[in-house]
């Protein structure tokens, strides 16, 4: 399999989950990492901070996991699965740069200790679909 | 679909698009934050064709000029230029703008995008029996700026006449890679730089490619307004309107109460004789909130104003934003301003928010 799908100027990585937000999980792992599409670095351009939650944190599918904020915009990041907050990516704090970066790697968000059904999240065709139907 | 500039064809191939004021606008080519220190440190290309430009006409158009606006711009030598306000009889903003004189009976005036039409109608209801016609030339012409501490290396070896010795709102005629333009030294950033407008849009290509092969980067609107809010300058919609007098906007220095007559002068008077209540104001984050529009912004658990524009300064690596302030509060004093529920840590700062000695056209070591 390869490791990318791309569509247009924005690649979509293989072996991870997505959501129809633009945020992508592993869940090959545990904890599992969360972070935004190259699709979403891209549209939200130029990011200058990124406020992160608290290690901890409890947070459902759905509501506001981080808040991205570009020159010109602000963005939230939606948790896609319900789940504990285990670690934040504290590089973030001198250098949100890393998310437009790098959004598949050092570029990530948090680790999610996932809790309950993820039966709606994407698989990388599928949201490459969805991204598709955007241009 | 938008409106668009005579350089649309480059844009849409090379810079992300948005709508403004009716035009579909280059935001960003390669980024904002690059586009601005490209403006800071060496020359940024702007198209802003999209602005206003207005040619005022006639024996009486000085005279006129000055009736229409708070500034004095009968007393303008030719090829002299004017920061100036049309305020209606409230002395409410109706837009500021920029007045050159081109010659003994005519003036270019280039106002806000957004504000073109209402302009024109304003300028022609109180016309009366004046020697004077005023004509938009905005659809068959074009404005570039070229900004930064570079622009006039840049844009020099593309005219046919020395550039160098333009005083800031000064201008000349002359050939910009081979076009006849009007050449003032004028911008909107806070930098030295020039602001170019052509008659003939067909040239537009052609001018455009010239002053980027001589070395300016192309720069967006998202640069522009990051620019134009780290200089302190207001922007027609945001932070200034017909809600607010120039009194509070802090634009007084563009009002001459000591003309016999203008739009809106009885009114100022009284205000300028009673005081503002809120003026408006720069406030710098201390931590790493950004301030945008609407934001509220408190002072000793009172809230104090809102946010007119504010954004991230990539040159003071802070969150920035002005607004309305309730008193006259002096620079250094904490503020708040509720970001999204968090109370973010603001300070009062004077404009530009930048260090003048090491950015600005004021700065001392050119780049």
């Amino acid at each position: 399999m390869p490791e990318s799908i791309v569509v247009g100027s924005s690649v979509i990585k293989t072996g991870l989950c997505y959501a129809k937000t633009h945020e992508w999980i592993n869940l090959d792992e545990s904890p599992s990492t969360v972070g935004i599409s190259d699709y979403a670095q891209k549209t939200l351009h130029d990011l200058v901070y990124a406020e992160l939650p608290k290690v901890g944190q409890l947070i459902k599918m759905g509501t506001t996991l981080c808040t991205l904020e570009s020159i010109k915009a602000v963005a939230e990041v939606y948790a896609p699965v319900d789940g504990v907050v285990k670690e934040i990516n504290t590089d973030l704090s001198d250098r949100p740069e890393l998310i437009n970066k790098d959004p598949y790697g050092a570029g990530w968000l948090v680790k999610l200790e996932v809790k309950g059904e993820n039966s709606l999240l994407l698989k990388p065709e599928q949201y490459a679909e969805i991204v598709k139907n955007l241009k | 679909m938008g409106r668009r500039t005579p350089l649309y064809s480059y844009h849409s191939e090379h810079a992300h698009l948005d709508s403004f004021a009716g035009f579909d606008m280059p935001i960003w080519y390669d980024g904002i934050m690059q586009e601005v220190m490209a403006v800071r440190e060496d020359a940024g290309l702007f198209d802003i064709s999209h602005m206003g430009r207005a040619i005022f006409r006639g024996a009486d158009s000085g005279k006129y000029l000055d009736i229409l606006t708070t500034n004095e711009i009968s007393s303008l030598e030719p090829l002299q230029a004017k920061y100036t306000l049309m305020c209606d009889e409230r002395g409410g903003i109706l837009d500021d703008m920029i007045v050159c004189r081109l010659g003994e009976d005519s003036f270019m005036v280039v106002w806000n995008a957004a504000n073109s039409e209402k302009n024109f109608r304003w300028a022609g209801v109180h016309k009366w029996e004046w020697d004077v016609e005023v004509e938009l030339l905005t659809e068959r012409s074009f404005m570039l700026a070229v900004q930064g501490p570079s622009a006039q290396r840049v844009l020099q070896p593309l005219c046919d006449a020395e550039i160098g010795g333009i005083k800031r709102f000064r201008g000349v005629n002359c050939r910009v890679s081979g076009t006849e333009c009007l050449v003032t030294r004028t911008g909107y950033t806070g930098e030295d730089g020039f602001e170019i407008i052509s008659n003939d849009a067909g040239k537009a290509e052609k001018v455009w490619a010239g002053i980027l092969s001589a070395g300016a980067v192309p720069a967006g609107l998202g640069a522009r307004d990051v620019l134009r809010l780290e200089a302190g300058l207001p922007l027609y919609g945001h932070d200034i309107n017909e809600e607010h007098n120039p009194f509070e906007a802090r634009l007084e220095f563009a009002v001459r109460l000591e003309k016999p007559e203008f739009i809106g002068k009885d009114a100022l008077v009284g205000i300028a004789r009673g005081g503002v209540e809120f003026k408006r104001t720069g406030i710098r984050m201390a931590d790493r909130g950004i301030p945008r529009e609407g934001f509220k912004i408190s002072s000793g658990g009172k809230e104090i104003g809102r946010v007119t524009s504010g954004t991230y300064s990539p040159t003071v690596k802070a969150g920035i934003a002005m607004g309305y302030l309730k008193g006259a509060l002096p620079c250094g004093t904490e503020a708040s301003v509720d970001i999204r529920g968090r109370e973010g840590r603001g300070i009062i700062s004077d404009t530009p928010f930048y260090d003048e000695t090491k950015f600005g056209f004021k700065r001392r070591v050119p780049a």
